[in-house]
């Protein structure tokens, strides 16, 4: 094959490299991002779905974050935000949900069972439910099997409701076992939002022949709420959670008169392309700025018109992105992406000057709470990421926030730009199954 | 994993289980990883290399022929993706006095013996024109036009792209004492990174200490 004038050199890197294989461990991450070749080999239609079930999710999760926001309206925004960082983290479970109605319809009982099983967490009371499904014998086991459940300490008196309803049909109509089993299931764990569905569908199973499929909704919907157990996905986009802070420079319709602000959150983005990703978050941002009175739009008229006006905003900004990478080579990643950000103003503080002909003092505002803005600014960023090892990558981010309506009490043109740094978490490394 | 074990993983395989899917891949890792390891840059590009093998492996497993050995037909997939990945920049090329190359690192060289991840940090650390060369020619053991062939370039380019590779792995060898220079960057580099972070998160707990 080639010249036999044996290199030394050649030598040592040949006989040094070669019967290496046993040296190499196993990474797991590699056989996950493998699942994901063989799977986008497959089925590049999924990924289609995938997206709008996790637009749709994300969509929630944003929905529900300002509805948390209003809920809790007070001026505690640091408390807001770990309770934001709750929901992101909650995040990627629910999107277990899109999966679930995938699997096969009219599964009949086993397959039934089957997915109850895997749903329940281990520490609820899924014990009774075993034994359920193999004393579907007599007419009369079923209300046995109630009288079991009931002791697990979970009713609440609507449950009771739900399986005296149970209770009734199970008397009246004795080859419905399945339902019961689902029925019983779903209070059994705990749901507590089903109640109500649940006497629903006791009584629908009861009319209704076919009560197989609509035997599934509680399930499905238990499924929605013990999320912990389902972690498998088989085809399972990129999640990261990313904690950033960044210092930024905030002004009012030119950079000349700016004044330096500080941001951090959290921020959860979502892969769901190579090149694709969708990212929200939460952050609390301190904006303070300087502009003249001309730019401030006041609610009210002084006789005398301040020459400037100082304001310290501290808001709560909810940014909801797409981005695109243009570039990914090793460790190194970068992206650009654009969205909107909403921003709640938890408190502004502003200082009116006048000058010093007029005599007047300084006159201070101090507003909370007041205004909020949906979507009324817009991000410009672009993202440089590197990896520094399989589960944490550091982020750099510039970024340029700029307002498409007036924001906060004078309505200005508060314009944002600064660099966010921080730290990025894979959290599929977190989630794949062992 | 016994031939039986590994024809019954095969025809799991062929029938798209991802369980014997997921056995054939971890049976094969080490060896598939070796091989991508010195071709590539890099354990990420290793990583992304060794797995578009896999995909071939998986995809073409239909025209494996179970006469040869299996595990030469993965070891030849590996290496023709490695070569494919870096097809583009192959062409890195110097006129220099060619057959030289064949004397560099013959004589001088210190008798110690290096480890495994000293001399792959090493070979990952040449531009990819002369690892690739030179892991076709001395680590397979192709001639020149052999290499040529496959990598559609000249034999010089290809003679060439080895005497570079072997000069610069030779100064390597000899400065093993020291660091690399690249290790030393990308620990450089991550220090800059925590850096930065722990000043952000001081501006963080100041701010909140606010």
């Amino acid at each position: 094959m080639k010249e036999k004038k044996e290199n030394k050199l050649d030598q040592l890197f040949k006989d040094g490299i070669s019967g290496s294989e046993d040296r190499i461990v196993f990474r797991e991450e590699d056989w996950a991002s493998m699942e994901q070749l063989l799977d986008g080999k497959s089925s590049k239609k999924a990924g289609v779905l995938r997206f709008i079930y996790y637009a749709s999710a994300i969509a929630a999760l944003l929905l529900l974050a300002i509805g948390l926001y209003f809920f809790n309206n007070k001026d505690k925004a640091t408390s807001n935000q770990t309770k934001l960082y709750g929901n992101t983290k909650k995040q990627p479970k629910t999107n277990n949900n899109p999966v679930q109605p995938a699997t096969p319809q009219d599964t009949g009982m086993i397959a039934v069972n089957k997915g109850l099983n895997n749903n329940v967490t281990p520490g609820q009371n899924n014990n009774p439910v075993a034994p359920l499904a193999g004393n579907h014998t007599g007419h009369y086991s079923p209300v046995n099997n109630n009288v079991v459940v009931k002791p697990s300490g979970t009713n609440t008196t609507k449950d009771s409701v739900a399986l005296y309803n149970n209770l009734v049909n199970n008397t009246n109509v004795t080859p419905k076992d399945k339902r019961v089993v689902n029925n019983t299931n779903a209070t059994a764990t705990n749901q507590i939002a089903s109640a109500g569905n649940q006497v629903q569908n006791g009584v629908a199973a009861n009319t209704t022949p076919d009560t197989v499929t609509e035997v599934q909704q509680p399930v499905q919907q238990s499924n929605k709420a013990l999320i912990a157990a389902n972690q498998k996905f088989k085809t399972r986009p990129q999640f990261s959670l990313s904690v950033l802070a960044a210092p930024d420079v905030n002004a009012v319709n030119s950079f000349n008169r700016s004044q330096v602000g500080t941001n951090f959150g959290l921020q959860l983005s979502v892969r769901i392309s190579k090149k694709f990703s969708i990212s929200t978050g939460a952050a609390y941002a301190v904006k303070p700025y300087e502009a003249g009175f001309s730019s401030y739009k006041a609610a009210y008229n002084s006789p005398i018109d301040p020459t400037n006006v100082y304001a310290n905003c501290k808001v709560l900004d909810i940014p909801l992105n797409m981005s695109y990478q243009v570039y990914s080579r090793g460790k190194n990643a970068l992206a650009l992406g654009t969205g909107l950000s909403s921003y709640f103003m938890l408190r502004e503080n502003y200082r009116f000057d006048y000058s010093p002909e007029s005599g007047w003092a300084p006159h201070n505002l101090e507003i909370k709470n007041q205004n909020q803005h949906l979507f009324g600014v817009l991000n410009v960023n672009a993202t440089y990421q590197r990896q520094i090892n399989s589960k944490f990558s550091a982020v750099v981010q510039p970024y340029m926030k700029l307002p498409l309506t007036g924001i906060g009490n004078g309505r200005v043109d508060l314009k944002s730009t600064g660099v966010a740094l921080g730290v990025s978490w894979n959290l599929n490394s977190v989630f794949k199954p062992k | 994993m016994g031939e039986a074990e590994l024809q019954k993983v095969i025809a799991g395989c062929l029938q798209h289980s991802r369980t014997d899917q997921k056995m054939l891949y971890k049976a094969f890792y080490g060896f598939a990883m070796s091989i991508c390891l010195r071709y590539a840059g890099n354990r990420y590009e290793a990583a992304e290399i060794m797995n578009q093998g896999f995909l071939k492996v998986f995809t073409n497993l239909h025209k494996y022929d179970t006469g040869r050995p299996f595990i030469a037909w993965v070891g030849r997939i590996m290496m023709n993706t490695s070569v494919d990945y870096y097809r583009s920049n192959l062409k890195l090329s110097l006129n220099d006095d060619l057959d030289a190359a064949e004397d560099i690192g013959h004589n001088d060289l210190p008798d110690q013996k290096l480890n495994y991840d000293d001399l792959i940090s090493m070979v990952q650390q040449l531009p990819n024109a002369y690892r690739t060369v030179f892991n076709l020619f001395a680590i397979e053991g192709f001639t020149h036009e052999e290499i040529a062939a496959k990598l559609n370039i000249s034999t010089g380019t290809s003679k060439s792209n080895l005497f570079k590779a072997r000069e610069k792995l030779k100064t390597m060898v000899l400065n093993a004492g020291r660091l690399p220079d690249a290790d030393t960057e990308s620990s450089r580099q991550n220090i800059v990174a925590i850096g930065a972070i722990s000043i952000g998160m001081s501006v963080l707990i100041e701010f909140i200490m606010r």
